[in-house]
């Protein structure tokens, strides 16, 4: 039953929970489905994302076909050639696919926001920002499931892996993806601060993509270059893939267990990192103004 | 009456540029406090510190008994904000439903909640026909009403509106302007406004505080304010007709010109006494222009023109 138009509506009775900060992960949630929502209706970004994924996938299997990895770079102690180079490309592909979800969707977000005005919004009211952020990283990734799911599944395929690699290869991607999401928001209060971020998106994104040896593995690197190489979440992630991947017989930089544990601290640092200073650019943006149109 | 915002000496700069000076004021429960001030004389700033969107340089701000440095997440559960770039304050690619069922959820409020607000909200402003459009598709008359519902929600306790009638047709801003008297007159909620609509501010609010150069100079109510005027109505004539020897004689009534020149009607003062008002008509009348001149009360905008102008020294009051 609605209310007469003349007569205002009621009083705040029914509404207890409007006095409590809403739960994490009930931000959480509202951001997925509003960002999914979103997207469905940009379609043709998403048809853009898979073509371009495809095209990648495509031109990579060519290449594979015709060159190949002397003995002396290649960490499977042997020419690596064929079926091999493969399944080395599409490791980097796989873990590719997400590098777009967590290091461009916060960013895009606060830009999205800003153009909006809707980040206002978001600070006078007392949800987490931290949830809403991962919120966007998530609806993004889920979306970007469309074009991961074919790529694993690819993957899987060639390199036949057992059910226990098959799954650490799962979980190296999902500890990638939580160091990533850490850049992705410091890059988003970054995007706040200095609103025009896209060339560091597009740095960092080359930095994941040719130094961290996706494409090339790092014992063809200059010792240089290998050392930056290490101070790349993404490198470690490449590794333990391929390390999955091709059933133990790739040789990792570290012994498993530390590439492990690299990972893991990445994950933790940046996630933390990027937790800490949301807290105190909200705080500074604040006190300048910057936040507004 | 219960004090429901308390601000004290607070202070705000940009950059070396002081946008508020020590500004104090009270907004009581069932009360609507109008912020009126040229442009650029810190309501919007006052506003948005208030909002937690900015922070203050110093002072104190105590909200509902919540001291805004150390409870401000405290606070923000408390209150709605309208701000004034309504145009783009919302999700461009969502419809305004689910606009407000996001905006909703970062309240705390549930789905079922946020379904009953949106339809009894919707009803009360005629705003049922345009739930399921893209925020995108809205006019800016729409898009605003559809930031006041976002405001009200939550049903808050308070409410903090900047220029909330700003690019509504008359229909929408007199609805909008009915919803918020009965709002604090039967629900005691508070609103603190800001509008360049001084009728509206007449209408409306039960106090208001004139902010200039990053203080307030002057706080009371509509008829107060007026009252400050020193006059009861004006008497107005084109200027052509306004002699020298008119002009002298209507002196002498107790009627003086209103700063200000060149516009289509000279307006003179003319105090609330039946003899300086009889005097004044007489004048017309002996110069035969009783017929070209017409009356009209004094105005909030007068009060307005009148303490902020002689602020800045505009005017020779």
């Amino acid at each position: 039953m609605t209310a007469r138009r003349d007569s205002i509506p009621a009083a705040d009775a029914r509404f207890p929970a409007a006095f409590h900060p809403p739960s994490a992960w009930s931000v959480f949630a509202a951001t997925v489905v509003k960002d999914l929502r979103i997207a469905r209706r940009y379609l043709p970004d998403l048809v853009g994302r898979f073509v371009e994924l495809a095209v990648r996938a495509l031109f990579f299997l060519l290449l594979s076909r015709i060159v190949s990895v002397n003995a002396a770079s290649s960490p499977l102690g042997q020419i690596m050639t064929g079926n091999d180079l493969a399944i080395f490309f599409l490791g980097a592909l796989l873990l590719f696919t997400f590098n777009t979800t967590a290091l461009t969707s916060p960013v895009d977000s606060v830009m999205r926001d800003l153009h909006n005005g809707t980040l206002e919004y978001l600070y006078s009211n007392p949800s987490s920002r931290y949830a809403y952020f991962v919120g966007t990283v998530a609806a993004n990734g889920i979306v970007s499931m469309t074009v991961f799911a074919p790529l694993y599944l690819a993957l899987v395929v060639m390199a036949r892996p057992g059910l226990g690699d098959t799954g650490m290869m799962l979980l190296t991607c999902l500890v990638v993806l939580a160091s990533v999401v850490g850049i992705g928001v410091l890059i988003a209060m970054l995007g706040i601060l200095w609103r025009q971020v896209g060339s560091l998106v597009r740095v960092l994104n080359i930095l994941f993509e040719l130094l961290a040896g996706a494409y090339l593995p790092l014992a063809a690197f200059p010792p240089t270059l290998r050392r930056l190489a290490y101070a790349l979440p993404y490198t470690w992630g490449y590794d333990l893939i391929r390390y999955y991947s091709f059933r133990g017989r790739w040789s990792t930089l570290l012994p498993v267990w530390i590439e492990w544990l690299v990972l893991v601290a990445f994950a933790a640092v940046l996630l933390g990192l990027s937790r800490f200073l949301l807290v105190q650019v909200e705080r500074r943006t604040k006190r300048s103004g910057m936040h507004l149109l | 009456m219960k004090v429901c915002v308390s601000a004290r000496n607070v202070h705000k700069t940009y950059d070396g540029c002081v946008a508020l000076r020590d500004v104090s004021l009270e907004l009581c429960e069932g009360e609507i406090l109008a912020l009126l001030g040229p442009n650029g004389s810190g309501k919007t700033s006052l506003i948005k510190i208030l909002a937690t969107l900015l922070v203050k340089d110093g002072g104190t701000v105590e909200i509902l008994g919540y001291d805004l440095d150390r409870h401000e997440a405290d606070i923000r559960c408390l209150f709605g904000y309208v701000g004034q770039d309504t145009d783009r304050s919302a999700y461009a690619r969502l419809t305004v439903r689910e606009n407000l069922e996001f905006f909703g959820a970062l309240r705390g409020m549930s789905r079922r909640d946020i379904a009953a607000r949106i339809t009894t909200l919707a009803h009360y402003f005629e705003f049922e026909p345009n739930l399921d459009r893209l925020f995108m598709t809205l006019s800016g008359g729409q898009k605003q009403t559809a930031v006041i519902l976002r405001a009200l929600l939550s049903d808050p306790v308070l409410v903090y509106l900047d220029e909330p009638t700003k690019g509504l047709d008359p229909f929408v801003a007199r609805r909008v302007r009915g919803f918020l008297k009965r709002y604090v007159t039967e629900q005691r909620k508070s609103v603190l406004l800001t509008s360049h609509t001084l009728s509206e501010v007449d209408e409306l609010a039960d106090r208001v505080a004139l902010i200039n150069q990053g203080s307030i100079s002057l706080a009371g109510t509509p008829a107060e304010l007026k009252q400050s005027l020193g006059v009861q109505g004006f008497i107005e004539l084109p200027p052509e007709f306004l002699t020298p020897e008119l002009l002298a004689e209507m002196a002498g009534a107790g009627a003086f010109p209103l700063p200000g020149g060149g516009q289509a009607w000279v307006s003179l003062g003319v105090p609330g006494d039946v003899a300086a008002l009889e005097g004044a008509l007489l004048a017309l009348k002996r110069h035969g222009v009783e017929s070209q001149f017409r009356y009209r009360p004094a105005t909030l905008e007068d009060a307005f023109l009148r303490h902020i102008g002689a602020l800045e020294d505009r005017f020779d009051w």
